[in-house]
């Protein structure tokens, strides 16, 4: 075999170990089908609805992937009762007011945020799993939402929130989602914070390798504990879009999202154990999978089915990506 | 057993190669000790044989057949057993459960005979340590001593037909031992083989038949006491590589006169409450101070608590004639103390990272960079100390995992290089390199404590305290109590020192 | 805190009596008992008592299997899911006629799924068992959901009648079934594989290196598992009487905090499982306060969670003071 062979063999190899790379080609591969399956599938419109959609998954899994990134088997399961506060907070304090915007963004940032410590403080000092820490706080977040909300959900979003969740910007003969546009701007964003600055390094230093990181002068904990937060205020803030999208609200608005994102942010090839990862993976996986999801619904899969098939999917995933090594 | 051999055996990890080509055979009941220095490959060999490692080639041969071992259990249908260092128990089992471990004996078709499983596992620990150990004990309350005669207890009890005791003495008492050594010799009364892995060469010329010698993981030499004299001097140089004059790899340094020079680290009374205790001493601006003395002994404890990572119970520090008190690592960085962790993956490097990642991050915490990361400059800082260390391959963007030990340290030690350390704190800097890293390694060492920083070092290698420092500080039980000046830094003294000579019996 | 039965007249008892890492939960529990007594009128009634044991059952049984899942070192996400896929199996497929037959496929089914499945997968495959049993919980109660999307299938009436029944006039059937349990957990405690799951979860590379099969005994561990889940399956079949695919999930926390309460490490290889039977009725009596302490229904599911993120913290605390790294702050 020439050098020559060698090298693009090897080249291709990289290509093909490229997590995001293969995530793209699988979003690619499910477009395909979907034109298939329902022609008309895959028109601009219809692609820019199906991206609409998936960046409330999108914003959902940013908070899911500085989680992982931030290492301990990090992972917020408590994200779909931020959501669910996200669009309660925002229905209540707007009210169909314009004017009542800013509050309520600032409130669902303020209370996302202080909820995410709560999970923050229960990995980094008690040092309970993520997973569990995070499912069981979700669990109090909703039973105090149903409590408050007592079952009826009170409040309306407002136009300017609408026209944020809903609405589109002309590009030419083109109409683009605003959420379009708001999601590649954080997308970008992302991109910048992860790897050019220092509180990215700090972040993917200390999922990396925390004894290290502490030795060297971060304080762990603390880190720790903001990136939960940040992950509470991410979800938080998607419920507040969310609200404007749909328009009203029902309580189980967040609990679709849970498994959905750790899915997206697995199958984006960010490293389950931390440290390593790009955002742009997870934003291929809530592509893949909100385009999933609305195929099996075309195809008129039940819930049950698309829980099973997310399912499956987190599975196989899991047995390529996180297995443990022997010696 | 009758015969064994392990021939060529060869084994990697993850870029290191910890046996080369390393062979062993011998004939009989006999009592075979394997010594070499760290990074030798014995403890290698010996997990190969009793399965916990697998082998990457070579064979091992039982009997004249070619055997495969592949796991523990295996090696035990063998009659292979390794006594462990204080690995293979478990805490929250009882003494006799651990004992009995692995190969209890049912009752009837499912449940344990209990009864009969205590009263072996006391016959056994009677012989050994008798009336000291209570059965019903749970291991994690035992102390080291007694952990590792457990440990001895349950390799006996699965009466092994090749019992290897992988480094049995470092944690015993000198009583201890000697009952160890009674065993042993009655083991090979009863045609047992024992390979008999141990630092301590008086042990080894006291009690083996044969003597198997490994170096960079090969086997470099054998030594029989059936045909010669029991003296260590026909081991030691199969140890080191050199001909009967110890010569070392390095020229030595210097004396520095230090008399005028200011004080930069001072402590006084210091104990963390578990392994120090009421550690005074003083270091010089330029000064290279070796903590020295056997392994364990709070050298460890003592350079993490001026690094700030362990916590200070009583005493006081102060740098530069400033009281201190550090309750992080950031603290210790802040005042210019610097550390290079013993443990270079687990505690030093960002193992999938980036060289320059790993480089420059020490800037972060210590707020050298704003929020936005100047690349060009970074990557022209890294490639500076790229430079100065001579790494290999020099490739600021290369995953460090990939990177020979040697380079790695140099990535660890090489990203202080960078600031000006006050005090730089080297814990085990040298261990399981090469040559030529260590000597880089020691070259820069000694280029910055000419410009004035302090250097603590603590070294697994007396030769490299000969070499390389000013002063060495012997640590016994966590407190100092030995102290040798320039000129009265030798193998001699230092070994001696460390052993506490008088005690046990060199 | 006074013990009922006055223990007071051996001192040394006592005080190894204390060590015992299920000590804590009996005197929570003997404690939230008085509490639960005072509140509710008809506490110490025969009907009560019957009633109490009815939803005291299933729990304690899961809590036994998450246990020994627990004590082995790992931690499975999926039960409460596997007992709603048994439950709406067992219903929708259950005719009078064969019932038995249907039972017997439910069993292979919950074994299958709990014990093989699961056990494989952190066993032999060594994939992570938190975020793996999430994925197989997902797998489970997605097929339940498919099986009956709304509440419905049939049960016969002699099943919910036998559940509620007694035996010898006093004895809640309930209640055997919960000692039918015990009695084979007690019998597996007596064998080898039971010494070995706290082995390996105690200690599972010197586990390895003793010559013990992890996988396997992890394997085992879910297997053991799987069949405590098959007889909480059956006890919720038998309670509701009627197949729907939300009956299992409140289980799955329930049991880790159980199991938390009740002495055991979430690590692995220390506390016993009778704690987790003490931390399972101690969650059960904490209902029945709740409950008859008139707060909403609301603040109730709250009260429910917030319950289970304390006993995590709390049970988080002996193992911070245990692993003292002192070498790392970290």
């Amino acid at each position: 075999m020439s050098t020559v062979q060698n090298m693009t063999r090897t080249r291709m190899k990289r290509f093909f170990d490229n997590k995001i790379i293969m995530a793209f080609i699988l979003v690619a591969v499910l477009f395909i089908m979907g034109q298939i399956i329902v022609p008309g599938f895959s028109k601009f419109n219809h692609i820019m609805s199906v991206l609409q959609a998936s960046f409330f998954l999108g914003l959902v899994g940013l908070g899911q992937t500085i989680v992982v990134i931030s290492g301990k088997e990090g992972l917020d399961m408590s994200v779909g009762a931020n959501v669910t506060l996200g669009v309660v907070l925002g229905a209540a304090i707007i009210n169909g007011e314009n004017a009542r915007l800013l509050p309520a963004v600032l409130a669902a940032l303020g209370a996302g945020f202080t909820l995410g410590l709560v999970n923050g403080l229960g990995v980094s000092l008690l040092n309970i799993a993520p997973l569990i820490m995070t499912l069981a706080w979700g669990i109090v977040i909703e039973g105090l939402l149903l409590f408050v909300i007592k079952g009826h959900m009170f409040g309306t979003g407002c136009p300017a929130l609408e026209l944020l969740g809903h609405g589109s910007i002309e590009l030419g003969s083109l109409k683009i989602p605003s959420v379009v546009v708001i999601w590649i701007v954080v997308i970008v964003l992302m991109w910048f914070i992860l790897n050019k600055t220092k509180p990215g390094h700090v972040l993917y230093a200390i999922g990396e390798n925390d004894k290290a990181a502490h030795l060297l002068g971060v304080r762990v904990n603390f880190v720790r504990t903001i990136v939960y937060g940040l992950s509470g205020t991410l979800s938080c803030l998607s419920g507040l879009l969310l609200l404007g999208f749909v328009g009203s609200a029902h309580l189980n608005l967040g609990a679709r999202y849970v498994l959905p994102s750790v899915v997206a942010v697995i199958i984006g090839g960010i490293r389950f154990g931390g440290g390593e990862g790009n955002y742009l993976g997870a934003v291929a996986g809530s592509i893949f999978l909100t385009t999933l999801q609305s195929i099996l619904v075309t195809l008129e899969l039940s819930e049950g089915g698309r829980q099973l098939i997310t399912g499956i999917v987190l599975i196989i995933l899991l047995l390529a990506y996180t297995r443990r090594q022997r010696r | 057993m009758e015969f064994f051999e392990g021939r060529n055996l060869q084994k990697r990890f993850e870029g290191v190669i910890a046996l080369h080509d390393a062979s062993m055979r011998f004939e009989g009941a006999k009592i075979c000790g394997l010594v070499g220095a760290n990074g030798s490959g014995k403890t290698t060999f010996a997990r190969i044989c009793c399965g916990l490692v697998k082998k990457d080639s070579g064979t091992i041969l039982i009997n004249g057949e070619e055997v495969s071992i592949s796991s523990p259990f295996e090696a035990n249908e063998y009659g292979i057993v390794l006594a462990h260092q204080n690995l293979s128990l478990i805490p929250d089992l009882t003494v006799w459960e651990n004992i009995k471990l692995g190969h209890e004996k049912a009752k009837n078709r499912f449940f344990l005979d209990n009864e009969a499983a205590r009263r072996d596992a006391e016959a056994i620990l009677n012989d050994l340590v008798p009336g000291e150990i209570a059965l019903e004990t749970v291991v994690a309350e035992l102390g080291p001593a007694h952990k590792q005669m457990v440990e001895i207890a349950k390799a006996l009890s699965q009466k092994p037909k090749l019992l290897i005791l992988d480094e049995p003495t470092a944690a015993l008492e000198y009583y201890h031992v000697e009952q160890l050594f009674k065993r042993i010799l009655q083991l090979k009364t009863q045609d047992v083989s024992i390979i008999f892995i141990s630092h301590r060469l008086w042990e080894i010329t006291r009690l083996c038949d044969i003597v198997f010698v490994f170096r960079n993981g090969i086997s470099v030499g054998t030594v029989d006491f059936g045909k010669e004299e029991r003296d260590a001097s026909l081991i030691v140089p199969m140890i080191t590589g050199e001909e009967k004059h110890r010569t070392f790899d390095s020229v030595r340094k210097p004396k520095k006169p230090l008399e005028g020079a200011d004080v930069s680290l001072e402590l006084s009374n210091v104990s963390d409450g578990i392994k120090m205790k009421d550690i005074s001493l003083r270091a010089r601006r330029g000064e290279v101070l070796g903590i020295g003395g056997l392994n364990g002994q709070g050298q460890e404890e003592l350079i993490m608590a001026v690094a700030g990572a362990v916590h200070i119970a009583s005493g006081s520090m102060s740098v530069d004639a400033e009281t201190v008190k550090f309750k992080h690592p950031k603290d210790a960085m802040k005042r210019g103390i610097y550390l290079v962790p013993g443990d270079r993956i687990v505690h030093g490097l960002f193992p999938t990272h980036t060289v320059l990642k790993n480089l420059i991050f020490p800037r972060l915490p210590l707020r050298k960079e704003g929020f936005r990361l100047n690349f060009k400059r970074l990557n022209s800082l890294s490639d500076d100390i790229i430079g100065r260390v001579d790494l290999v391959p020099p490739d600021r963007s290369m995953s460090v995992i990939k990177l020979s030990g040697g380079n790695q340290q140099k990535v660890v030690f090489g990203r202080w290089l960078q600031f000006m350390p006050t005090i730089l704190l080297l814990n085990d800097p040298a261990k399981g390199i090469d040559i030529q890293a260590k000597n880089a390694l020691f070259a820069l060492t000694h280029e910055l404590a000419g410009q004035g920083t302090t250097v603590i070092l603590y070294s697994s290698s007396n030769e490299e305290f000969i070499t390389n420092c000013d002063r060495v500080l012997i640590m016994f039980e966590g407190r100092i109590v030995d102290e040798f000046g320039y000129d009265d830094i030798t193998e001699d003294n230092l070994v001696k020192s460390s052993l506490r000579v008088g005690e046990t019996g060199v | 805190m006074y013990d009922k039965r006055n223990n007071f007249r051996f001192g040394a008892s006592l005080a190894s009596l204390t060590k015992w890492p299920s000590f804590p939960a009996l005197l929570i529990l003997i404690l939230l008992v008085i509490v639960n007594a005072s509140i509710q009128p008809n506490f110490f009634t025969m009907r009560s008592f019957r009633s109490n044991f009815m939803t005291f059952t299933p729990l304690v049984l899961v809590a036994i299997a998450q246990g020994i899942i627990i004590l082995s070192g790992s931690l499975d996400l999926s039960l409460g899911s596997a007992i709603s896929l048994f439950n709406c199996f067992t219903a929708y497929y259950m005719t009078d006629e064969n019932a038995v037959f249907i039972i017997l496929l439910g069993f292979v089914l919950t074994v299958i799924a709990t014990g093989f499945v699961n056990g494989i997968c952190t066993g032999r495959l060594r994939m992570p068992a938190l975020i793996t049993t999430f994925a197989t919980s997902a797998i489970y109660l997605g097929i339940a959901m498919i099986i009956l999307p709304v509440a419905g299938g049939y049960v016969p009436r002699s099943f919910y009648n036998f559940y509620k029944g007694t035996a010898l006039g006093a004895l809640p059937n309930s209640l055997s079934i919960l000692f039918a349990g015990i009695l084979i957990w007690w019998v597996f405690s007596r064998t080898r594989a039971y010494r070995y799951i706290y082995a390996v979860g105690s200690n599972e590379e010197g586990a390895f290196a003793s010559g013990i099969s992890t996988w396997k005994i992890r394997l085992t561990a879910h297997i053991f598992a799987s069949l405590f889940i098959f007889i909480a399956g059956m006890c919720v079949l038998m309670m509701t009487a009627t197949g729907e695919y939300r009956t299992g999930q409140s289980y799955t926390l329930n049991s880790v905090a159980a199991v938390v309460i009740g002495g055991i490490a979430l690590t692995g290889g220390r506390g016993s499982i009778v704690g987790a039977m003490f931390g399972a009725l101690i969650l059960g009596i904490l209902n029945n306060i709740i409950f008859f302490s008139g707060t909403s229904s609301y603040l109730q599911i709250f009260f429910k969670g917030a319950i289970i993120v304390l006993a995590l913290c709390i049970g988080a605390v002996p193992i911070l003071l245990r692993s003292k790294k002192r070498i790392i702050g970290v």
